[in-house]
């Protein structure tokens, strides 16, 4: 055998060896890689949350980017830049949080409206003499309207702190004398379920070990929640690592890339980039017409602007979460909407004393809206998703992972698609299948 | 930029290919070949300072020749799109990269006419 042969041989032998190599070593990496993403799931919510927190953030970052300015210094400017704007958003949402006298003032309106409306509409159906609604009146609002009564009853400290500011505390001035004749009403209430008839003897259907075992301690609570919040510590850990990553962590990945398989990769990351920015421009503008949408609906509906615009864009921000923002509006709304006096309309016709009716007609509309009109097409132009799609994703996020699971649905299905539709082109493109 | 290495007669990028990135050579040498059905045309062997595939950065068009390594050599890839980006955030820089570009396509075009304009003036040399 030549010389030469005999190098090509084991350049041939070489090359076999390299393969099962690194075979052998990606797939002891990836069964690596699926224990540890198991054993640390509870991490990569906050990893995910800090990493889009940084893709949010790079459009400032690059407003900051200037020649002379050394990177560091950049990211920290945009840094400082930021944070001054959520420092005086924060301080002007605070002013429009209610105090603790605002919120107990709050608490016994709703309550005393609560009750009133309830009251009416018990009054009405007795008069329909109609014997299902009656029923439907005793069996099952009765008991829920004694359950809202319970969640909103002032406690003994609260009572106390009540009657303080009625008379004028804290350098304040008193609470009008209705609000006091509601305090009063509120405390009169008595139940409105019918007592069930029980046996002397009988029992309690849970025993109390039972719901002592069911009922996490004080200690366990405290213990959950301090890992919680350690876990979540690397959310904004991540956001400013990535935030002054300078495209350290892109050429990293790119490197182990064989040179084969470089520009594709270029390509399908760059395609992904574009279309998460696609979806977190379409998911902002989604966001902004829901806030701006229930805004207006609740001006028309006579609710002050100030009021309304707080409503619309607590609303439109919590968008970004599929229906939270509508519970939230809907809480918020008819909440108001049931404690509001003076209401004056812009819309003829309407009665002011069905605020809370029509607030609820708004805030479902707005949803109707949101799903048929704005989530479709301008969601779903924004990241080429089909509408059904969207729909689907959303509700199978919620099965899978809740609450978690519906906000991280589309942005999944966008980078699955994206990746898997540039990637198969780029393949075919580039030869390789 | 990239940094990527490439081992005796490994392909940087094939003819036909989709273009994505402009490579500049630190270390070795390039051959731009072109493969017909029998055979291999050499354009050119490219040596360190050069660069090769600009028209990546330009459009997407496929790539017009095969760029392979000659020897172990060593390039700095620049992808189309950070060129892009290079634009708004350095324009200065951005601004000598496609002027180099611009002049070297100019030359290449230049030596092209005056290759046709040969072979137009050996063509139609009348017969005696």
């Amino acid at each position: 055998m030549s010389n030469g042969q005999n190098f090509e041989e084991k350049e041939r032998e070489r090359k076999v060896r390299r393969k099962v190599f690194y075979l052998t070593f990606a797939t002891l990496a990836l069964i690596a890689a699926g224990f540890l993403i198991w054993k640390l799931r509870g991490l990569i919510l906050p990893i995910i949350v800090g990493a889009l927190l940084a893709f949010l953030f790079r459009p400032v970052k690059d407003r900051f980017n200037v020649r002379w300015l050394p990177h560091e210094l950049q990211v920290l400017s945009s840094f400082v830049a930021i944070g001054l704007v959520l420092f005086f958003a924060f301080n002007t949402l605070r002013k429009h949080i209610p105090d603790e006298e605002q919120k107990l003032e709050f608490k016994v309106r709703l309550t005393y409206k609560l009750n009133e409306k309830y009251r009416q509409f018990v009054a009405k159906s007795a008069e329909g003499k109609s014997n299902p609604v009656t029923s439907l009146v005793d069996n099952e609002l009765g008991p829920l309207m004694d359950k809202i009564n319970q969640a909103l009853k002032l406690t003994p400290e609260e009572r106390d702190l009540f009657l303080k500011y009625c008379a004028g505390y804290n350098g304040k001035p008193p609470i009008e004398n209705k609000f006091y004749d509601y305090f009063r009403a509120n405390q009169a209430t008595t139940k409105y379920a019918i007592p069930e008839k029980t046996s002397p003897g009988a029992m309690s259907p849970t025993p109390p070990i039972a719901a002592a075992q069911v009922q996490p301690t004080a200690a366990e609570e405290g213990t959950s929640l301090e890992s919680k919040v350690s876990t979540w510590m690397l959310a904004p850990l991540i956001f400013v690592f990535l935030g002054f990553d300078n495209g350290q962590i892109r050429r990293f990945f790119i490197g182990l890339v064989p040179n084969r398989y470089f520009e594709l990769s270029l390509t399908v990351l760059d395609r992904l980039d574009d279309a998460i920015g696609r979806y977190l421009r379409g998911t902002l503008m989604e966001c902004f017409l829901v806030g701006l949408s229930l805004t207006l609906g609740l001006i028309l509906l006579g609710i002050p602007a100030g009021v309304a615009v707080a409503i619309g864009v607590a609303a439109g921000l919590l968008n970004a979460i599929p229906y939270l923002g509508t519970v939230i509006a809907l809480v918020i709304g008819v909440g108001y909407g049931l404690i509001a006096e003076n209401i004056k309309s812009l819309i003829p016709g309407l009665n002011p004393n069905d605020l809370a009716l029509y607030v609820l007609i708004l805030v479902v509309l707005v949803r109707v809206l949101d799903d048929f009109v704005f989530q479709p097409f301008v969601l779903g132009s924004a990241v080429n998703v089909h509408p059904l799609v969207v729909v689907i994703a959303v509700i199978g996020g919620a099965l899978i992972m809740g609450l978690w699971g519906m906000l991280f649905a589309i942005p999944t299905v966008v980078v699955i698609k994206t990746a898997v539709a540039t990637f198969f082109k780029e393949l075919k493109a580039y030869r390789i299948i | 930029m990239f940094e990527r290495t490439y081992e005796t007669d490994e392909l940087i990028f094939e003819e036909g290919q989709p273009g994505a990135a402009l490579f500049l050579i630190l270390d070795g040498k390039i051959a731009i070949e072109i493969y017909r059905e029998s055979s291999t045309t050499r354009l050119a062997v490219l040596e360190r300072g050069a660069f090769f595939g600009e028209m990546a950065l330009l459009d997407e068009t496929p790539r017009s020749a095969t760029a392979r390594a000659l020897e172990r050599a060593r390039t700095l890839a620049l992808y189309r799109n950070d060129l892009n980006g290079l634009v708004y955030r350095h324009p200065r820089t951005a601004c000598r990269i496609y002027r180099s570009l611009a002049t070297m396509i100019g030359d290449r075009l230049r030596s092209t006419n005056e290759l046709v304009q040969m072979k137009i003036s050996v063509e139609t040399v009348p017969l005696e």
